[in-house]
């Protein structure tokens, strides 16, 4: 699973570099979220702007990813296309994350 | 376009045939014409329905066949998904079914929005077990101006 990450100080940036996350990917996607952020950066924006598929296994994926940061760090969601945004929306999941239009738009609340 | 137009797939449990069988579906309902937002809505609702047999009806090491049969209609979609695993749970199927876990912030659930999600954007479902058979009917309705000239 091609994801990649770029710090920006304080923030670090996670770019899914695929257009899904499925049943067929979570396992590698928890993996590899585990993995990229074992850091202390305290805002981590899941740059989700090629993605647009996910399922509800992908979303559980997303949000086990948020709850491995633990306490004090905060996962901003980026860049949701129109399918994306509605699993969120269906599931009122998007209650719990900070989503943004953009990665840029991200960036500038975290660090602002 | 001729209308209704009928596609079958058949292939063995797995989450990557799955996907493999949900791109092929998608693409079909493309050269169809059918919107963006339609084949989301459609795509999300085969792909929780198909997880399903995989993880529930073929659990564990299990695998078996699958097989999909999606109609094309002017109103919609009528989608007849067919296995031999294990029977549906009468639970989920009740017309009055649990709410979807709740999204509280202090500990987010990480799963148990399938049915949830079928049942949200489907307009009905009847299952029927014959034998050692399941078959699943699902119809999607277009939401509206669908269908793209």
């Amino acid at each position: 699973m091609q994801i990649i990450s770029n710090n920006f100080g304080d923030t670090q940036v996670v770019s899914v570099e695929e257009n899904r996350i499925d049943a067929a990917v979570v396992i590698a996607f928890k993996d590899r979220m585990r993995a990229l952020t074992d850091g202390d950066t305290t805002h981590v924006i899941l740059d989700l702007s090629r993605v647009n598929f996910i399922d509800s296994s992908g979303l559980g994926a997303i949000v086990a990813a948020m709850k491995q940061l633990g306490r004090g760090r905060v996962m901003h969601l980026a860049g949701l296309q129109p399918n994306v945004d509605k699993v969120f929306r269906l599931t009122r999941m998007d209650t719990i994350f900070r989503i943004h239009d953009s990665v840029d738009q991200a960036l500038a609340a975290a660090t602002g | 376009m001729t209308l209704p137009d009928t596609i079958h797939l058949s292939f063995t449990s797995s989450r990557s045939a799955v996907r493999r069988a949900l791109e092929k579906l998608m693409q079909h309902l493309q050269n169809h014409a059918v919107g963006e937002e339609e084949r989301g809505r459609i795509q999300l609702v085969l792909a929780e329905a198909l997880n399903n047999i995989v993880e529930h009806g073929y659990p564990g090491a299990q695998s078996g066949p699958i097989e999909l049969q999606c109609t094309l209609t002017e109103a919609g979609l009528d989608l007849v998904l067919s296995d031999c695993g294990a029977r549906i749970p009468r639970r989920v199927l009740l017309p009055n079914p649990a709410p979807p876990p709740s999204a509280r912030s202090d500990n987010p659930p990480e799963g148990g929005w399938g049915w949830f999600l079928i049942r949200e954007l489907s307009a009905n479902h009847a299952y029927r077990r014959d034998g050692d058979r399941n078959e699943l009917r699902l119809h999607i309705p277009y939401s509206g101006g669908h269908i793209e000239s």
